[in-house]
């Protein structure tokens, strides 16, 4: 054996160490090493008793030296995240070792409770921080996690006895979280990564950020106000496609033309040029909105590698409409179509029938069922109301935007649809026997449009499933 | 993997300090006649390791064995022919009651209020003392304490 054999440092097996349980995991593997001889591993086994003997006697206000198995693994496990808050500390696995052979348990717990404590003060500090500038947006989620979720978790949080504990309701998602964190370095991670998000978002007018949720919303056939959804990703999405229009990067809205020059403008590129230009505007936009945080940057770029995939794969499939969100003041008019909550009295809707029966022209029948309806049931009952002739209900189609298109579409080819989901296309659809009659004028008015028409109207069914995971008001 | 098994299983060393420890008690019980020999504390500490199992329980030290030989040793009915034995049962009965008060009870005086029963109505039955005195105590603690929540509840509701 040569010399450098012997001077040769025994090196601890890092994938052995289990981050949730580092210094348990240390103490075995410095054991399996040698690193740790048998005595030590007494000693530290009997500082260890004695630290969870001291914590059950303050946790009864010494009244008691014992308590049930459920609450003893509760305080170690406290203890156990408080001693790795210290041991995680330390640069290597081997000055753990070493450290946990010159001090006492008790120490090294001490100093863990430091860190814990410390930690605590600054995810406080970070949350007031935080529902001071908070975003002024309806959205429930990120509003009751800042008013109510965080607010529980520090009333039940406590160094002593539940460090290692997570308790609260977070409901809003962050881009980026890391859920295999536990108790404050969970929450710290949480609010920092929550900060940087507001932070951001807050450059923006508040205004278009709202458009923009309600416009992916609209989308997605959702109320944006109850969904969970990152606001910082669909802000981002938005601000780097805005600034790829040749807009300004404080702006957020994206006009139909500017989408098809998008469009055609990816069309021509490989996926490395796709990535290339993303990547070019995001830079720029960190530039011009004056971000000067690594950590935010770092954050943007981060949130491009885990974009990119989700990208190429609307490009490649032509539904670009579905990541890019849209300013829909263009079609603003067509959403009363949509309005459930907003259908017609039986008289009143007698009423209408009635006076669409009295009219001649087809304009004007039009004319009146879109003065008068504000619901799709309405719109349904109008179209089995027999008071529109075959020829005449396709003007009544012709008034409809994809959107609504694509709703009728799910209520016609429902069973094709439940049969294959995203097979499914309107290329190839034929009128059935058993349909009714504008349900069959319905299928022949679709043979009618173009192409890219159908194609735009089949996205909105799919990105319509994609977001509820189901055939929606249909099932 | 058990945690509490890991600080449970303390080394020999600490075993045999523990057994001094328990030794030490001789000096106060010689007084009423009473001594352990190092084959019964280490029995004792068997006991508690088993109470302490079956009943769910966590605990570190030996301060319980300790304080219930000091509080017990001075009875009347304690024989030193089932010294050790009789403190077996009293360490078993001592953690099923602190189950049985919910831990409402502090160590100090649920031994207090053992004691008590043991040299009046149980007259040195730890039979008894279990089965009868401690059951009917521990029946009446959880009524009071449920007394006591409901009107709390009542009081917060009116609120």
């Amino acid at each position: 054996m040569s010399n450098t054999d012997l001077e040769q440092p025994i090196l601890v097996r890092k994938e052995r160490l289990d981050p949730n349980q580092y210094t348990l995991s240390l103490i075995k593997e410095g054991s399996r090493v040698g690193l740790i001889d048998q005595q030590t591993m007494e000693r530290i086994q009997v500082e260890m008793a004695v630290l969870l003997g001291e914590a059950i006697f303050r946790y009864t206000k010494g009244e008691s030296t014992s308590v049930k198995v459920e609450t003893g693994q509760s305080i170690l496990l406290s203890i156990l995240y408080t001693l790795d808050a210290c041991m995680k500390s330390i640069s290597s696995p081997e000055e753990g070792i070493a450290l946990l052979k010159v001090n006492s348990f008790q120490e090294i717990y001490g100093k863990g409770v430091e860190i814990v404590a410390l930690c605590l003060e600054e995810a406080k500090r970070l949350y007031q921080k935080i529902k001071n500038y908070r975003l002024d947006i309806p959205i429930i989620a990120y509003q009751t996690t800042i008013d109510e979720a965080l607010p529980e978790f520090f009333k039940n949080y406590g160094v002593m006895f539940n460090a290692h504990q997570t308790m609260a309701s977070i409901d809003y998602p962050l881009l980026f979280d890391d859920i295999r964190m536990q108790g404050i370095f969970y929450i710290q991670q949480y609010l920092e990564k929550l900060e940087m998000e507001t932070q951001f978002c807050s450059l923006f007018n508040i205004e278009d950020v709202t458009k923009v949720l309600h416009d992916y919303g609209w989308l997605y056939g959702m109320d944006y106000k109850d969904a969970l959804i990152n606001v910082f990703e669909i802000v981002m999405i938005n601000a780097t496609f805005s600034v790829l229009s040749g807009n300004d990067a404080h702006k957020l809205c994206i006009s139909m033309s500017q989408y098809e020059l998008l469009r055609e403008k990816f069309a021509g590129l490989d996926h490395n040029q796709c990535a290339s230009l993303i990547g070019k505007a995001i830079e720029v936009m960190a530039e011009d909105l004056g971000i000067t945080r690594p950590e935010t940057k770092e954050y943007m770029r981060r949130f491009k590698i885990a974009f990119m995939p989700r990208f190429l794969n609307a490009l490649d499939n032509d539904s670009l409409k579905n990541v890019i969100i849209i300013n829909l003041e263009e079609n603003r008019s067509l959403e009363i179509v949509f309005d459930e909550g907003n259908r017609m009295d039986d008289e009143s809707f007698r009423i209408m029938i009635d006076e669409i029966l009295e009219c001649s022209e087809t304009a004007e029948k039009t004319a009146k069922v879109f003065a008068s309806i504000h619901s799709l049931g309405d719109f349904i009952d109008v179209l089995e109301a027999d008071c529109f002739f075959e020829d005449e209900i396709h003007s009544l189609f012709d008034q409809l935007g994809d959107v609504e298109l694509s709703i009728l579409a799910r209520i016609v080819f429902i069973e094709e649809i439940r049969t294959d989901t995203m097979g499914f296309s309107l290329q190839d659809v034929r009128p059935k026997s058993m349909d009714m009659l504008w349900q069959v004028e319905f299928a022949g008015f679709l043979n009618s449009l173009s192409t890219e028409r159908l194609k735009s109207i089949e996205n909105y069914i799919h990105s319509a499933f994609q977001a509820t995971g189901s055939t929606g008001f249909l099932d | 993997m058990n945690l509490l098994r890991i600080c449970g299983s303390m080394g020999v060393a600490l075993n045999q300090l523990n057994i001094e420890e328990i030794l030490q008690t001789n000096e106060q019980s010689s007084k009423h006649g009473l001594v352990l020999i190092a084959e019964e504390a280490k029995g004792l500490i068997e006991a508690r390791n088993r109470a302490i199992q079956s009943h769910g329980r966590v605990e570190m030290g030996i301060e319980v064995i300790k304080k219930i030989i000091v509080a017990f040793c001075t009875s009347i009915y304690m024989d030193p022919e089932d010294y050790a034995s009789t403190l077996n049962e009293l360490i078993e009965v001592f953690y099923f009651m602190k189950n049985e008060t919910e831990d409402r009870i502090g160590d100090d005086d649920l031994i207090c209020i053992m004691q008590h029963f043991f040299d009046n109505s149980s007259r040195g039955s730890v039979e008894l003392l279990k089965s009868r005195d401690m059951e009917l105590f521990a029946r009446n603690s959880r009524c009071q304490n449920e007394e006591a929540e409901h009107s709390l509840e009542g009081e917060t509701s009116d609120e």
